[in-house]
């Protein structure tokens, strides 16, 4: 029996190998585009500088949209717990603070700056897209400093963890705060990257794929703060 | 220059990552994903045979209440005074023995263990999208499960609570093991803390701490399955060509992709109400221990239940769903015959992980929701049976009729759809509302999601494990020594868990640590005795699996390449594999998964690599098994 199942050794891979590579993914070939499956088709040898061609933005893409519908998820089960507690007897409204407005038009603006940078790179403009970029960490900056603003104002008003829905107020606005932090950090490292000029259509593709992506991430850090500020406005 | 650089084209040598050199970058923080697949398994082995003696501790004290252990006394000189466990520390056992099992592993190994070595392999890609990342995942897993086994002693041994209050200074060591929180962490006195009573201090908070980090370590490595699976399949690989592992795998981490963050949120915040004074879980006018906590005001215990839940219901899933995939891949192949309905069973996958979602209120029916709620959530419940059913009698359309190879990762699956269908009927009983109210916090619940999602995943895993071992080490595990280990599980954990249903049935209640007093219950002691006798032959024979586990890495027979006579990809491939799986040659895929006993072709299978050269298994598609009738000899 048991000979049975493992006499036969099958080794495929020799049909693998022996089969004629073909031309497409030489060296030469800078499309950038590694994972397109035309391409691939025939399972030729991938050449060497393969790190280049290996390149794949749908892979970053995708990457980013699944990361967002995780973030999504976390802030879903939140403003859950808003919506729930604010339906209990206990609920104390707190007063809307102010500031949110100015924050809200703060990161409104630096979303649409970020998209000014996005095609200004996409025409090839690099000094206009790195003003750009420059603009939209300001703008990011100056809304962690307003939000910030927006915690003094409540602390200072006496506005202690007690209450659900101050306590909630802080915990929307600390987690989403977090999380620009890190849509800064990666602002701040595509500035990093800028400097370096290239045309060759691999690097430029490259840069693009990465802005596109940390853009996502951007746009949908305003997006989803536009939803918070209704929610405390409305809710 | 130009020479070198000829010779490298016709050699292939190309990965995205090289392969490393030195033993820590090679072994210790490898970023090949099949080092990181070994890794995750190696931490589940070692986290079950931890969750394993703790329920073997469970059983004795359930037994035997005054039993001395001496090595308890020596390390819980607290929780077992004179090395008699007390009722604190029975409950401790069973919140680490809950927490251990289902996150470290019914969630590594399948996954994080088995999917990242072969998934990969299996639609042809030299490794994961993002290998670093994948790196990350185990470590902080890892971290995770140095924070929980540091929640035990500290609560457990007045030393290491000392040093622990030296970081922080108002914990006391409460003389349990850890938590007792159970492994759903319910509020309220999951988050008041120290004045909740023992075993609710500081070991709760590493317990939170613990999760919260296990929940990043899962979102990386899902974000990691995703973008693999749907970004770096090799040429003709077609979703629909894919191996069913990969579905499941696939929708596995869909489900972990969404349910995590959801216990993430919720583990913030109960941490929130346990050091920042907040309420969010908390009830106002509540008293604990005869003190009136008067800090705390109008939170509610029950949002916790609906999120932990939320979370909580897809994770089963998660534990059983890769295991389905497996069985699925291992009926076909002994069976030497396709899949019966390949589509049917993708279907099937992904109905069970979306219903997943809609059903988390069956957990929660004893919680005083409305009765149309709770209807709601069973007829839903009830639902899933459908999809489960249909991959049910797929897997014996499978076996219908088959000359079947009884190997011993053949008999695993085979007791996986066993055990499935076993546990599944009482999920049946267990949905109605009606029903569950009176059964929900007995013996019986424990019987049924034992087997179904417990036991069940685990013989998935021993079938992965017995099939796959020559790939990953290129010896094969012992037969032999298999199928005694297999038998002994088998009967064993049959042995265990039905008994319980019937103590459900008769009322015994769940987590008490002792049922002395309960006077309807003493006519059921010789089957408690029973129960624990096989529980204690059970975990013994596990030391079998363990021995061939680690004998036939070194002493077992020589495998080749195909030794099973398989048809996916990491067939095709020397075992164990080079360090980029394919030598710098990517594969290519004419064919579905599971073409056996194809009519007219020379041999009873065809790898998926096979060119078009030999005759097509029936209608369309180039898949398999539409009907699984391309059979007849």
């Amino acid at each position: 029996m048991e000979a049975m199942v493992t006499g036969e050794m099958v080794t495929s891979r020799e049909r693998v190998v022996k089969k004629t590579p073909v031309a497409g993914k030489g060296k030469g070939e800078k499309n950038g585009n590694g994972h397109e499956p035309p391409n691939r088709n025939g399972g030729g040898p991938i050449g060497p500088g393969s790190e280049k061609q290996e390149f794949s933005p749908e892979k970053y893409r995708i990457a980013m949209w699944v990361a967002l519908a995780a973030i999504l998820m976390m802030f879903t089960a939140m403003v859950s717990t808003y919506v729930v507690l604010a339906s209990t007897d206990s609920w104390r409204s707190i007063p809307f603070p102010k500031q949110l407005w100015l924050s809200t038009a703060l990161i409104l603006v630096s979303s649409f700056a970020f998209k000014k940078s996005f095609t200004s790179l996409e025409h090839g403009d690099y000094g206009a897209s790195s003003r750009w970029l420059w603009l939209t960490l300001a703008l990011g900056l100056a809304f962690l400093v307003s939000q910030f603003a927006a915690w003094r104002q409540s602390m200072a008003r006496g506005i202690q963890l007690d209450g659900n829905a101050r306590a909630l107020f802080y915990v929307l606005t600390g987690l989403h705060g977090i999380h620009v932090i890190v849509g800064i950090g990666a602002l701040g490292y595509l500035l990093l990257g800028s400097r370096v000029v290239s045309t060759e259509t691999y690097v430029v593709k490259k840069r693009q794929t990465i802005v596109g992506v940390v853009g996502l991430y951007w746009h949908f850090m305003c997006a989803l703060w536009v939803c918070l500020f209704l929610l405390l406005l409305f809710w | 220059m130009a020479d070198s650089v000829a010779l490298h084209e016709t050699v292939h040598e190309v990965h995205r990552h090289p392969a490393p050199t030195g033993f820590i970058r090679k072994y210790i923080f490898s970023i090949d994903h099949k080092v990181i697949g070994i890794q995750y398994l190696l931490l589940a082995i070692f986290s079950v045979f931890i969750g394993l003696i703790m329920s073997v501790l469970m059983r004795v004290k359930l037994t035997w209440p005054g039993t001395q252990v001496s090595i308890l006394e020596k390390l819980f000189p607290l929780g077992a005074p004179g090395g008699v466990m007390s009722p604190e520390f029975y409950l401790s056992l069973v919140t680490m023995h809950g927490t251990i099992m289902v996150f470290f592993v019914l969630t590594t190994a399948p996954q994080g263990g088995f999917g990242n070595y072969f998934l990969p392999i299996q639609i042809g890609a030299d490794d994961m999208a993002f290998p670093t990342l994948n790196m990350l995942s185990f470590w902080v897993t890892l971290i995770g499960l140095l924070v929980l086994v540091s929640a035990i002693f500290v609560e457990g041994n007045a030393t290491v609570a000392g040093w622990y209050a030296n970081i922080v200074p108002t914990h006391k060591a409460a003389g349990t093991v850890g938590p007792i929180g159970g492994w759903t962490g319910y509020p309220p006195l999951s988050a008041l803390g120290q004045s909740a009573g023992p075993g609710q201090g500081a070991g709760v908070t590493l317990w939170i701490i613990s999760i919260a980090i296990f929940c990043i370590g899962s979102l990386l490595g899902a974000l990691n399955f995703i973008t693999t699976l749907l970004n770096l399949r090799a040429p003709g690989m077609s979703l629909m060509r894919m191996p069913l592992t990969c579905w499941a795998w696939f929708t596995t981490a869909v489900l972990a992709l969404l349910a995590f963050p959801v216990l993430l949120a919720a583990g913030v915040l109960l941490m929130l109400d346990r050091t920042a004074g907040t309420s969010f879980f908390i009830p106002g006018g509540l008293v604990v221990s005869d003190i009136l906590q008067v800090g705390h005001k109008g939170g509610s215990p029950i949002l916790w239940q609906h999120l932990f839940w939320f979370f909580g219901h897809p994770e089963v899933y998660i534990a059983i769903l890769p295991g389905m995939g497996a069985t699925s891949h291992i009926l076909s192949t002994f069976a030497r015959k396709p899949i019966f309905g390949y589509r049917a069973m993708v279907v099937a996958i992904f109905a069970i992980g979306l219903l997943g979602f809609f059903v988390w209120g069956h957990h929660m029916f004893i919680s005083g929701m409305s009765p149309y709620t709770g209807m709601a959530f069973s007829v839903l419940t009830l639902s899933i049976g459908v999809p489960s059913a249909i991959k049910t009698f797929n897997w014996l359309g499978t076996l219908w009729g088959a000359k079947i190879r009884f190997t011993a990762p053949m008999l695993y699956a085979i007791g996986f759809v066993s055990l499935f269908v076993a546990g599944g009927v009482t999920g049946i009983v267990l949905g109605q509302t009606g029903l569950d109210l009176s059964m929900h916090d007995t013996y019986f619940v424990l019987g049924h999601f034992h087997l179904v999602m417990g036991v069940a995943a685990i013989f998935g895993m021993f079938a992965g494990m017995q099939f796959w071992f020559p790939k990953m080490f290129g010896r094969m595990m012992s037969e032999r020594i298999a199928k005694v280990h297999f038998w002994f599980t088998f009967i064993g954990v049959y042995s265990i868990f039905i008994p319980m249903h019937i103590m459900g049935i008769v009322g015994m209640p769940r987590r008490y640590s002792s049922f002395e007093e309960y006077g309807f219950l003493t006519k059921l002691h010789p089957l408690v005795m029973f129960v624990t006798i096989a529980a204690i032959v059970t975990a013994v024979a596990q030391l079998l699996f363990l021995f061939n586990f680690i004998w036939s890495i070194f002493k077992g027979k020589k495998a080749g390449d195909n030794p099973w006579q398989a048809t996916t990809l990491e067939w095709s491939i020397p075992s164990p594999p080079p360090h980029d799986n394919f030598a710098g040659v990517l594969p290519t895929v004419y064919r579905g998964p599971y073409e056996f006993a194809v009519p007219g072709a020379p041999n009873d299978f065809i790898m998926q690599t096979e060119p078009d050269t030999v005759p097509v298994v029936s209608s369309g598609h180039g898949s398999n098994g539409d009907g699984g009738n391309g059979h007849k000899p």
